[in-house]
């Protein structure tokens, strides 16, 4: 099973906090934003992107 | 004062002898209570009186609980950093506004954009070799009998060299400016005292010298020649954004540094446990130094992390003591404490904003 990531480029300030705690799903560009590596991300990764969502700083995170 | 405090937004126990919840703790970050040993104070906030008041400073409302802090950092139209041209701090400082954390969205995004070029995480990346030696650098001149400052042998050092590595500051004028920076930092409800007028003078010499020169592509040509919406930045403004810079180079980040060393030194095992890992905490010839590093110094954590540099002002001559976290006393690895620790210790993220509001 797979779930998605929501991200909210109004909201991101590039903290990084994501990349750094779950790089296998999240990536930064050029200028430190949030980048979402995959489309559909396996289920054995959703404890580690829940906690990106509870830790992003800004709220600009979310799974569904 | 606290007679005349409106009840009617508190949430604590409210009995009849305490008409605004939490008053009688007469709350103050500035205090030497808040610096050395806020634990319990949080600890009875959190539980007892989530949203007090407290008649400090002119008096204002507390807010401790995460979620709540949370919420009010992202609700910048309730919480406005602006707050009406008196900034963020409590109480108001006189350097103010700060650019950017001292404005609401949309203008702290565009501020902030200016800057993110020369801090986000790739170019801070590239850095790593070069900080890394200079760390190595001081590491290797630790006193080997292996009780020091840490503070003052390395996370003041630290910083400082790599900050006015960024501003490309001229050499003969960073002594002087730590100390300034320090000095004021370390003594900001007494309004800084003769520290803060020299500081402006320097940074102001500073900033017309580079005015005067030709454009190159750092740091601190953003500063004086950066352009938000097109129109290019005052001079009012790049004062403020250097400064922020220096407080948040020098002495945030001197803090942040105190505090992981204080963390690591009080988990060693999963200190080790994480070198092997190859997380990148450390490597082999910068390994945190165990219980021995300690200094006299205490090194605290607030609630909300953007006020770890103010309040451990006195500064990060302080860095790791040796208590542990109240709530990492699990045998639990660092790494599964380490999220429960921030969230209810030491949330390093929240924005100013969130932490206290202004009375209306």
């Amino acid at each position: 099973m797979t779930f998605r990531v929501s991200t909210d480029m109004e909201r991101c300030q590039g903290h990084g906090k994501c990349v750094i705690q779950c790089p296998e799903v999240f990536d930064a560009d050029e200028q430190g934003y949030v980048v979402v590596r995959a489309g559909e991300i396996p289920d054995s990764l959703r404890a580690a992107v829940e906690r990106c969502v509870d830790d992003c700083p800004e709220g600009a995170l979310g799974v569904t | 004062m606290g007679d005349n405090m409106d009840t009617t937004t508190s949430r604590g126990p409210g009995t009849g002898a305490d008409p605004a919840p939490g008053i009688d703790m007469h709350f103050d970050h500035w205090s030497s209570k808040m610096a050395y040993s806020p634990y319990d104070v949080w600890a009875r906030l959190r539980n007892e009186c989530p949203v007090a008041r407290t008649d400090k400073h002119g008096g204002f409302f507390v807010l401790s609980r995460y979620d709540d802090v949370f919420a009010a950092a992202l609700n910048t139209e309730t919480f406005s950093s602006d707050g009406d041209g008196l900034g963020v701090a409590i109480p108001p400082q006189d350097l103010r506004p700060l650019y950017p954390i001292d404005l609401d969205p949309p203008y702290h995004t565009r501020y902030r954009q200016i800057l993110n070029p020369f801090f986000n995480m790739r170019t801070v990346a590239r850095m790593e070799d070069s900080i890394r030696g200079l760390a190595r650098e001081l590491i290797a001149a630790f006193p080997a009998s292996g009780v020091f400052d840490v503070a003052a042998a390395f996370t003041l050092p630290l910083p400082r060299r790599v900050g006015f590595q960024m501003l490309s500051f001229p050499e003969e004028r960073t002594a002087e400016v730590s100390e300034l920076v320090e000095a004021v930092m370390s003594n900001v409800v007494e309004r800084q005292g003769a520290a803060a007028p020299r500081l402006f003078e320097v940074l102001s010499e500073i900033l017309a010298e580079r005015r005067a020169k030709p454009r190159r592509a750092d740091l601190l040509d953003t500063v004086v020649f950066g352009e938000v919406d097109g129109v290019p930045v005052d001079e009012k403004q790049s004062f403020a954004m250097l400064i922020l810079l220096l407080m948040g180079g020098l002495a945030t980040t001197s803090a942040a540094l105190g505090v992981m060393i204080e963390c690591l030194a009080d988990h060693p095992r999963s200190t080790a446990a994480r070198c092997r890992r190859g997380r990148g905490c450390c490597s082999a010839s910068a390994r945190p130094t165990g219980t021995t590093g300690r200094s006299d110094g205490r090194t605290r954590c607030s609630s909300t992390g953007s006020r770890i540099s103010t309040w451990a002002s006195g500064s990060a001559r302080t860095a790791a003591s040796g208590r542990t976290w109240p709530s990492c006393r699990s045998r639990s690895p660092w790494r599964s404490c380490w999220p429960r620790c921030r969230r209810s210790w030491c949330m390093t993220t929240g924005r100013p904003t969130g932490w206290a509001a202004s009375p209306g």
